[in-house]
């Protein structure tokens, strides 16, 4: 088995509406482990997103964290995302565990090209990496001997991005590359950037990367804009993909364009991807585990195999039931989602559970494992527990 | 790489920029009233940097060229009280007191665009960093700040205007400048107001979430991804602002809060013609042209910036843009 990379330990969140305190996570208790891809799956409004939010720290007022540990594997460490400062998240944010939105076109900002969106990332996180390039291109211009005005401008340029290379990420440079004119000297480093963006949009099949830089987001399509997207969350080679329902709103050609990507993608950068979808066919198609959701609780995790074989969870089993298929009766879960203001007590799918027991509605129960790598939220599949209660 | 190899990309890396200028320049010719508008004011801009050519500063008196300091200062010829109509001397007029219109004319152009503009920017900075803190920190902070932009609100602005004027000039302040100030001081919540919501709006964008998740700092956020999709309304507004606020910095000087009387100002000249509107008995218009040149002059101002007003909505708003 693989090390895991990321443990959710008890993670409660809340919104403070003005309508009552939703209670969006409810002690989600969930592993990532290094190289796979984790299918996240659940109802709209059921907590998958936050969840992804959760563990870059971005959770927006009124929502707020309440309980709970996000731990994550980084330089050998572990870490604590929920206890950091945002000084150092922001370090991890793009760079070790980066997020793909899932409204390609209202993720992009409509006022900057693609190669501003794209190598801001790159500024963010790989200055060194920039000025080396620089100082390189400077040392071949140097080595054609050129005139002599040129070699001291040329001089000037190194000893700039020399010293930018010692505190690439310092305030002064911050500030005067504020200014105009004076940020003319940041060319360079504007040079290397956008050639790494059009080898990495290159590398994400997109035609004429060339020209596709220079556009803006409301001049692209759907899909390209997606890949654009993806190219911003995959500039930095994180560790951590959360692909946020990627292909939602997708046609569904692109769809199998942008997840023949992903595998792909996965495959040469070898990273870990957290993929929060509803599509159980996507789900079946890109995963490896699986985690359902339901009501703000994980109920049931699982290889995907074991998943769509050997549902355990009521909720899972009526899920995969309302999957439309030809020739097959379609049949659909009895009742509503709750409201997440005042759930229900004990566990929250009991009102629509086919199997409730008293059991249920008094005592939530504990995600246990029931089979080797199979956890189940649910007192059906844990005789021993329901004895003691 | 040669010499010329560098130019070559210079004039490459500026390609963009010039294509997009060009497609601006486009849209304003495309627009009739837009090219109306961009001409009243290329034709001010003429005439205020033609000023000392084709008003030259020249004292009636001593016939001699005046000093830098008094250019704004009409030159006078005699002390006669009722207007002369227009003459070669004075090739629109004088008003009362003999003060030659023509010189005060193409002189208050200057003041115009300076009143306008230094009005208008001060205060869009005032309002801007307002807006901007309340807008992006919200809560108490924005809380704080917005009453305040309330209070200011609440009081009719030309009288508020009126009342932290007169208060200015017993501090040291000159009475021209104490009324920009005062301008000033009534003109920021508009805008504060205005950036504030736009910032609200644009807060909650999928855009700003995702630059968090890219790892971007809260000043960076604000002020690359937030403030240029919220500016655009702001710079509209602003920009049909320069010519209201002339126009309110003559409703002052009509009531006699502004320039020192010999002072090239269109509202001062206009309100130097008080006496005249009337006219004489069987012949209303007889002195016409005491206020009927100045108020063209200033009707035109701000006509002509609230039509670049429009162009400006034309070129900016990005869903009008559309190639």
């Amino acid at each position: 088995m693989s090390k895991t990379i990321v443990k959710f330990k008890d993670l409660k969140l809340n919104f403070y509406t003005y309508e009552g305190v939703v209670q969006a996570l409810d002690g989600v208790d969930l592993e990532i482990r290094e190289g796979e891809t984790l299918g996240l799956v659940g109802e709209t409004g059921c907590g998958k997103s936050v969840t992804g939010l959760a563990l870059l720290d971005i959770i927006n007022p009124p929502g707020k964290i309440e309980n709970g540990h996000v731990l994550f594997e980084v330089d050998g460490g572990t870490i604590d995302i929920l206890q950091q400062h945002d000084a150092y998240l922001r370090k991890i944010r793009g760079e070790d565990i980066s997020m793909i939105f899932q409204e390609p076109r209202a993720a992009l900002n409509p006022v900057f090209t693609v190669n501003d969106q794209v190598s801001e990332v790159l500024f963010l996180h790989r200055k060194e990496e920039l000025c080396k390039n620089a100082i390189q291109q400077l040392e071949e211009e140097m080595r054609k001997k050129p005139w002599f005005i040129k070699r001291f401008i040329l001089n000037r340029e190194k000893g700039i991005y020399n010293k930018m290379l010692k505190n690439p990420y310092s305030l002064t440079v911050d500030i005067l590359s504020a200014i105009p004119l004076i940020r003319r000297f940041k060319g360079r480093l504007k040079e290397e950037a956008r050639k790494e963006v059009v080898k990495l949009l290159a590398s994400l099949r997109i035609p004429d990367p060339d020209r596709v830089a220079d556009m803006y987001p409301h001049e692209l399509s759907g899909g390209m804009a997606q890949r654009i997207v993806i190219a911003m969350a995959l500039a930095c080679r994180p560790v951590l993909l959360i692909a946020d329902e990627p292909t939602t709103n997708l046609d569904v050609t692109v769809q199998a364009q942008i997840l023949e990507l992903i595998k792909e993608l996965k495959t040469n950068f070898h990273s870990t991807i957290l993929y929060i979808t509803h599509d159980m066919g996507v789900v079946a198609e890109v995963c490896d585990r699986v985690a359902v959701m339901y009501a703000g609780n994980i109920v049931e995790i699982a290889e995907v195999f074991e998943v769509f074989k050997n549902p355990l969870h009521p909720y899972t089993i009526g899920l995969l039931q309302s999957i439309p298929r030809p020739g097959k009766e379609f049949v659909s879960i009895e009742g509503t989602v709750p409201s997440l203001i005042g759930p229900p007590k004990g566990c929250r799918f009991n009102p629509r559970c086919r199997y409730a027991m008293d059991v249920c509605t008094r005592v939530k129960p504990k995600l246990v494992e029931v089979k080797p790598n199979h956890f189940v939220h649910c007192y059906l599949c844990q005789q021993e527990e329901l004895e003691i209660k | 790489m040669s010499a010329k190899s560098r130019f070559e990309e210079f004039r490459l890396s500026l390609r963009p920029t010039i294509n997009e200028l060009k497609f601006s320049l486009n849209r304003i010719r495309k627009s009739p009233l837009s090219t109306i508008g961009v001409t009243i004011i290329i034709f001010y801009v003429m005439i205020a940097i033609l000023a000392p050519v084709i008003a030259p500063p020249i004292n009636y008196e001593t016939g001699q060229v005046m000093t830098t300091w008094e250019w704004f200062r009409i030159p006078r010829d005699g002390y006669q009280h009722i207007p002369s109509t227009p003459s070669p001397k004075h090739p629109l007029g004088t008003t009362e007191g003999q003060w030659d219109l023509y010189y005060g004319i193409v002189w208050g152009t200057i003041n115009a665009f300076r009143i306008g503009l230094f009005v208008v920017i001060i205060s869009l900075a005032f309002g801007l960093t307002i807006g901007l803190i309340g807008g992006y920190f919200g809560g108490l902070i924005d809380e704080i700040l917005m009453r305040f932009t309330d209070i200011i609100l609440a009081f009719p602005g030309l009288i508020l205007a009126m009342a932290f004027a007169v208060i200015l000039v017993p501090i040291g302040i000159s009475n021209l400048d104490a009324v920009l100030y005062a301008l000033i001081l009534v003109g920021w919540p508009g805008y504060a107001r205005l950036i504030r919501g736009e910032i609200l709006r644009v807060r909650s964008e999928d855009y700003v979430e995702a630059a968090r998740a890219v790892g971007c700092s809260g000043w960076r956020i604000m002020f690359r991804h937030i403030l240029p999709n919220a500016i655009y309304p702001v710079i509209v507004i602003a920009s049909l602002d320069i010519g209201s606020i002339v126009l309110t910095a003559a409703a002052l000087a009509f009531l006699g809060i502004g320039a020192p009387p010999d002072f090239a100002d269109w509202g001062q000249i206009i309100s130097r013609s008080r006496n005249w509107i009337m006219g004489i008995q069987g012949d209303p218009f007889h002195y016409w042209y005491v206020y009927i040149i100045p108020g063209i002059a200033i009707s035109g101002f701000v006509l002509g910036w609230s039509l670049l007003g429009d162009a400006f909505r034309d070129i900016l708003d990005p869903t009008l843009r559309r190639r």
